[in-house]
Parts: C-alpha cells; structure tokens; sequence
C-alpha cells in the first residue's frame, strides 16, 4: 500500500510526501487517522473520559489507571477492540454517547493492528528489514581491484567516483558536488561500465536529462539516486522500476508531472520518495 | 632578514620570511652539513606527521613525486574514507552561545510551580561549589519557569511556548536532556562543546571531519562558520576562531567564517586593475616558488600554503554564487520570514546554512549569542526565543522539504545549563539564572537521529542528572559514528599521543538515539 500525504502550506505549493508501507496497518498511517475521527472529542487534549487520552502512539499504549487497553498480539483481550464491539446499546459501547459506531473496515483495521502487536510507524520497520537483507547481501562487489581506474575515469569527466566506506563491498558514491554542470547524460553513459560499483548516486543541480534515466535504470545495485532540481522528466521515469536496491529518490524541483508522479507511485522497492515541487512562479502571485 | 633572492642557498618562502632559524640561513656552515640538515629535516617533518601521511601521500601524488612505501599499502589508496557506510554527509549546527536555560526550553518541571521562592534543598545541591555570581547568595529561590509548555506533535513531547513554530516539527527532534559537561564558564565550556577540550589549541568538530572525511565540493571550504547578528547587545560573550580552528590538524581543516556584513569572504574580491587571468598568474608563480621550496625541505605545511592559494583563488567564483541569493524562489522567503534578506541575521544564516548543505559543505556552524541571562531572563528570552524560532523552522521545513533532512544532521544548543534558582531579585516575572554545568538539554535532528523521542532525564529541580547521563564527550562520539566513524578510530598524531576528538576519558555512543 502507497501512503500520499499531503502537508498543507501557505503558498499553493504541491508537496508530496510518499513512503511505502508494508502490508500491515501501523499507528501513524491507519490507526491515528481513524481515532482522530471518531475518539478524538471524548479522548484528546481537551477532554479524557475516564482518563484516557488517544491522540498519541505513547498516551494510547498507556490506556487508563485501570490498565492497558490494547494487549499486544491480542485483539480479543484487548478493551479497545472489545468496546468497539459490543452491541450498541451496551454501556460499555463506543463511541459512547449515541455518536456513529466505527464502520467494519474500520474495526478491522484495529483488529489486524492489534494482531500485529500495535506497530507505531512501519516506514522503519521496513527500511530495517530491507537493511538486515543487504547485510547479508554485499551492497556492491569489491571496489578494491577497479577503484583506481574507476576514480580515474571520473576524474577525467569531471566528476568523482568515492568509497562510500572503508569497507570494500559497500560501493562508491557518484560525487558531482564540485561542479554540478559538468555532470551531463555523456558523463552518466561514460560511467555506465562502473555501474555495479555504484551504489550511489548524487546528481542533484546537475545538468542530465531524462536520456539518462536509460543508463541509470541499469545500475542494479544503486541504494540512493538524487536527481533534485535536475531537468529530468516523465520519459524513461518508469524504467527505475528494474532498480531492486532502490530505497531513496528525490526529483524535488524536476520536470516530472502528475504522470510522471503517478509512475513514481509504483516502484515497490523505494522506501523513500522526495518530490517537492515549487508552483509556477504565476500561481504563487495569487 | 636580509634575504638575497640569487643565492641558491637560501631557502626563501615566497610570501613570508622563515619563522625559525634555517640552515640555510647560515652561509658559513659547510654545504655538507647543510645537506644532511635538509635531509634530517624533512625526514623529521615526513615522520612526525604520522596518520597524516595518508593525505601526504595524496598530495605528493598531486605533485608529481610518490611515497612508494605507502602507495604499496592498499588503504593508502583510500584517504579521507569513513570507517563504515555514514548515516549523515553534512551538519548545520546552531550554536547558542551563552547558555540558553533548559527550564524555559526543553526540560519542563511542571512541579516548580509549587516551589516558588522556596530554598533549594540543601541535599539537591550536594555542596557544589557555584560561580562567584552567585556563591554570595543567602538563599538559592526556586525560580520556576515563566514560559508555558504543551504537548506537540504525536510523540507529545512537551514543548516551550517559546518555540511556537519549532513545535510544528516537534517529531522531527531528538531531545536530549541529560547532557552535562566540567567547565562552569563560557570560554572553557564553549571549548569543551566545539573541541572537546577545554584548554585552546585542539580541533573542532568541523575541522575533525574535514580532516577525516575531505570535502564534497571542492570549490568551497569544508567547514564554513558563521555568526549572527545579535538581537540584544547584552548578555553577549566574545567568540573567536580558537572555536573553529583546525587545532594541531593541517590548517586547511580550520573553518572559513563567512562575514555577517560586508564581503562575505575578505579579501577575496580582486583589487581594481586586477584582471582574473593577472591574478591566476600571481598565484600560479606563488605556487610555483612553494613547490621550489617543497622539493627542498619536503614541509607538508608547504602544500598546504600551495592548497589555501589554490582554495582562494576557486572561491573567487564559488563565493559569489553561493551569497547571491536571487535563485531563490518566493517560497524561500515565505518560509524563512523578512529578516533572511538581511545578511548577518540569523535567520539569512540559516538560509545560507541550507545553501551549503545543498553545494556539499560537510559542515556548517552558525553561532548566535545573547543567551547568558543572569538578570532579566524572561523578557531576553522572549527576544532570543523570538528571534530565532521561525528561522529554525523554516531550516528543518526546508531541508525536509527538499529531502535532505535524511543525511544532513542538524544540531541545537549552548555550552552549559543553568540554575533553578534565581540570580538576584526574584519575581514571577522576572529573575536570572547563574550557569550550571550539572545538565542541559539540546536538540538533533535527521542524519540517522530518531525522531520524535527525548533522551535522558534529571530530578525534578533540573539540577542533577537521574537517567541517561550524556557526557559533552558521548555527544561527539556519537556525531562521529552518524558520520561513519570509530570515535576512537580517527585520530591524529601528534606530541607523542594519538590524539582524538574524544580524548582518552571513556565516551560512549548513544546508540539509543540512532536511527
């Protein structure tokens, strides 16, 4: 499941947040949202019946004086679970007061969170997990043999290719911080054959296009691609989709559009998207 | 010094007469003599620079003449490479000089309340012996804070009403509670914070980091500080480049300030009739006669003149770009509010942090002072808290925003804490608070801290620590590991130790504060 969420500025600026979520519900993307809407009044910062408060992770863990309302595991054991459930006219019944019973996909959305022992955020969790794979999987093969001549080579297109650590297996960084316009879709092409070194890949401000976007869909093993305020577009975005390893992307401040968004969308492996875009300088006038 | 530019003996540094006596100064020594001396020399010069051998090599490479000994080894073909993959590339770091008090910021005692101007227990103050400001006293009142706390964000962190917009991205900070250091007053203490040492002459944490990780841009310096035009012209404390200097490292680690009026770097404009292509000319020949003299005595202090020329002279074009704030599109100054435009302000500080983070500048330090409030507390913290609170904002809103918050780490807080009783006179509205090194608390945020969570907590006075003691040190080692570093790894030889930011007492990472 992909999570949009949108913040809200001052200025018509459309700021799109994506980050992927794994196939539980967690407490920020799908429990905090059905509280605030439905608990919220009786169990937030102005009121607490009976003590409670629900509109953070921690005040919900805490429950009341009487104990915990959720067992971690169990939804069956749990008091939130159990109350949501009751027949409607019990008194133990909430939301209490006659107010609108939670809808099924609601309460199953509890239920599964509960099971799941009530994670807080699972955008963690799953960036752990995919950590814990490139352990055991070296992130790129031994630099050692081909650094020399990759850096070399780097060096001559103006750019520079480093280790990203000391360790050998941990790839190098594509570094165009020095000189930005240098680093053009000739240069991306020219690196292309030190492709399974590179693990990432920091291209933002630089001047490649979305021609590059062909070359980079082919470096398997690229973690982390920043084409911030670059030219790139919406051709060839949906080619990333056959980088595996890819966890981070930014095209803040790029060309791509709503199509180009919506392919973004897509790539299953990403687990962090930036794509701040600025308004056209007419539509902030207004 | 009567130098004769003919004489072949005479070892002559371009820019500047020798600042001790030379061999070769000394005409009447037999040239055999004067021979092994050069060569004793450099082999002195070359040995005792230890670790920084690895970037000796790099540089001799540069120039055309190889170390082979060390090239043989693989790791000399790795300098400035961090000892495993870094969570964080770049740190802005606002520095609050002065000591801003964690009773009005972040460690909230909402028990004080009860205590107005009731004495300190004795047994809370355990016989410390305090400042001479306040020692005299004949009672110690409990001042409770004047400003509010609420609980924000969906971590419900409680925070200061003093901070109305950096409580919009309260889930974003690491609040740390718990720090502590030994030094009592400000020049010790802001040395412990920036070097890790409270005696001059050790590097700073920027230039540790330039040192052990090298530049990303290098167009531009690796360490760029900067300082803040004050809000109020008291409760200031001097500051100076001891806090940014490179220490017993290669001066080129030292931070460049960038100027709060002005030319943002001196003396980098050329003088009128003074083409670019004159200048390239000046500093290639310049360079030219270092090198002579390198290839003579083989002082690594020689190629790092050689650097500085070259940096200066590539900062003459990134400078410009980097000040000339007209890129910025009208959201920016939506964000970061009217004072950005004024350079020197903190928040135009804050804006240029972002810009060079966004260029690749490994670190950046902005000092703001005006936080020593020994009198009159309330009203100067809500000028310093005023001043500064939306430009903070708008920092993280704005990193975040452009996905960089993930590797850039963003540091707040001052040298030492304050007391819970009041300095002088006290009212509800109105009181001081005398320094107090046994807690404070700071912020960070991004680069691999976790979110959303406080750390470590003192008793219900703020006086002394209860749980998860952070020493200045534990702080620093845990910089170091975000940056991919063993804080006992990077070290630096010199008098005989190897030396480190962490010194030889214990520190720890704070590994419960990693991401």
């Amino acid at each position: 499941m992909i999570y949009w969420s949108k913040i809200s500025l001052p200025l018509a600026i459309a700021s799109v947040c994506l980050s992927l979520q794994a196939e539980t519900a967690s407490y920020t993307h799908d429990i905090s949202p059905v509280i605030e809407k439905n608990c919220i009044s009786c169990h937030g910062p102005k009121k607490q019946k009976g003590g409670l408060r629900l509109d953070s992770y921690s005040f919900v863990l805490q429950g009341t004086e009487d104990g915990p309302i959720v067992k971690l595991g169990n939804a069956q054991d749990s008091e939130l679970y159990r109350r949501l459930t009751l027949h409607p006219g019990d008194d133990d019944f909430m939301p209490a007061g006659g107010k609108p019973p939670l809808k099924a996909h609601e309460i199953e959305l509890i239920k599964q969170w509960i099971a799941a022992s009530a994670p807080e955020k699972l955008a963690f969790e799953f960036v752990a997990v995919k950590k814990s794979v490139l352990v055991a999987k070296q992130a790129a093969p031994d630099y050692r043999p081909k650094i020399k001549e990759a850096s070399a080579k780097a060096e001559s297109l103006g750019v520079r290719l480093v280790p990203r650590s000391s360790i050998p297996t941990d790839g190098l960084v594509l570094r165009t911080a020095s000189n930005p316009k240098r680093c053009t879709d000739a240069v991306i092409e020219q690196l292309s054959s030190y492709s399974d070194l590179i693990v990432e890949a920091e291209l933002s401000r630089t001047a490649v296009t979305s021609k590059s976007l062909a070359h980079l869909s082919k470096w398997k093993n690229l973690q982390l691609l920043d084409l911030s305020y670059t030219h790139v577009s919406d051709d060839y975005i949906d080619s990333l989709a056959q980088l595996k390893d890819l966890q981070s992307l930014n095209i803040s401040g790029t060309q791509i559009g709503k199509d180009g968004l919506a392919k973004v969308n897509k790539l299953t492996s990403v687990a962090r998207v930036w794509a701040f875009m600025e308004a056209p300088a007419g539509l902030l006038k207004k | 010094m009567n130098h004769t530019l003919n004489d072949p003996n005479v070892a002559l540094c371009s820019d500047h007469c020798g600042e001790h006596p030379n061999v070769a100064n000394l005409p009447e020594l037999p040239l055999s003599l004067q021979k092994e001396w050069l060569e004793l020399e450099t082999r002195r010069h070359f040995l005792g620079r230890g670790t920084k051998a690895l970037a000796w090599a790099g540089l001799a490479s540069i120039i055309g003449r190889t170390a082979p000994h060390l090239l043989a080894d693989p790791t000399a073909l790795l300098p400035q490479t961090p000892h495993f993959a870094p969570k964080a590339k770049r740190a802005i770091y606002l520095f609050m000089a002065g000591a801003p008090s964690q009773l009005e910021t972040f460690d909230y005692k909402p028990n004080l309340a009860d205590q107005f101007n009731k004495d300190l227990p004795e047994s809370v103050r355990g016989g410390q012996v305090l400042t001479g400001m306040s020692s005299g006293q004949a009672h110690f009142p409990v001042a409770p804070s004047f400003a509010k706390f609420s609980r924000q964000g969906k971590s419900g962190m409680w925070m200061s009403e003093m901070f109305p917009e950096l409580s919009k991205v309260t889930d974003d900070l690491c609040i740390i509670k718990s720090l502590y250091t030994e030094a009592i007053n400000h020049e010790p203490a802001i040395l412990t914070m920036t070097t890790g040492n409270m005696f001059p002459g050790r590097p700073s944490v920027g230039a540790w980091l330039a040192y052990g990780l090298g530049a990303m841009n290098e167009e531009l310096p690796t360490f760029v500080v900067m300082t803040s035009k004050m809000p109020q012209k008291q409760n200031v404390q001097a500051l100076s480049n001891r806090l940014w200097s490179s220490g017993f490292l290669s001066p080129e680690y030292s931070a460049v300030q960038l100027r709060s009026g002005g030319e943002p770097v001196l003396y980098l404009k050329d003088p009128k009739g003074v083409t670019s292509d004159i200048r390239r000319t000046v500093i290639s020949g310049v360079n030219d006669l270092n090198r002579q003299l390198y290839e003579k005595i083989g002082d690594p202090e020689i190629n790092t003149r050689i650097a500085q020329y070259e940096m200066a002279f590539r900062m003459q074009t990134s400078v410009p770009e980097l000040t000339d704030m007209s890129d910025e599109p009208a959201s920016t100054w939506e964000l970061y509010g009217p004072d950005a435009k004024e350079p020197g302000t903190f928040a135009y500080n804050c804006l240029m942090a972002r810009r060079l983070a966004e260029r690749g500048v490994r670190f950046s330090q902005i000092f703001l002072r005006s936080w020593d409030m020994h009198g009159g507390l309330p009203g100067s913290m809500r000028v310093l808290c005023g001043n500064s609170d939306r430009a903070t904002y708008a920092l993280m809103t704005d990193l975040k925003r452009r996905g960089m918050l993930d590797d850039t780490l963003v540091i707040w807080g001052g040298e030492f804490g304050r007391t819970v009783y009041s300095q002088g006179t006290l009212k509800p509205d109105n009181y001081g608070r005398d320094h107090h090194p046994r807690c404070f608390s700071m912020w960070m945020a991004g680069g691999g801290v976790k979110p959303g969570m406080s750390y470590g907590q003192t008793d219900d006075f703020s006086y002394n620590i209860v749980k998860d003691p952070v020493h200045v040190r534990d702080l620093h080692a845990t910089i170091l590991k975000l940056f991919g570093f063993d804080h006992t790894k990077l070290t630096f030889k010199f008098q005989g130790l190897e030396q480190r930011l962490t010194g030889v007492l214990p520190a720890r990472v704070i590994n419960d504060i990693l991401v």
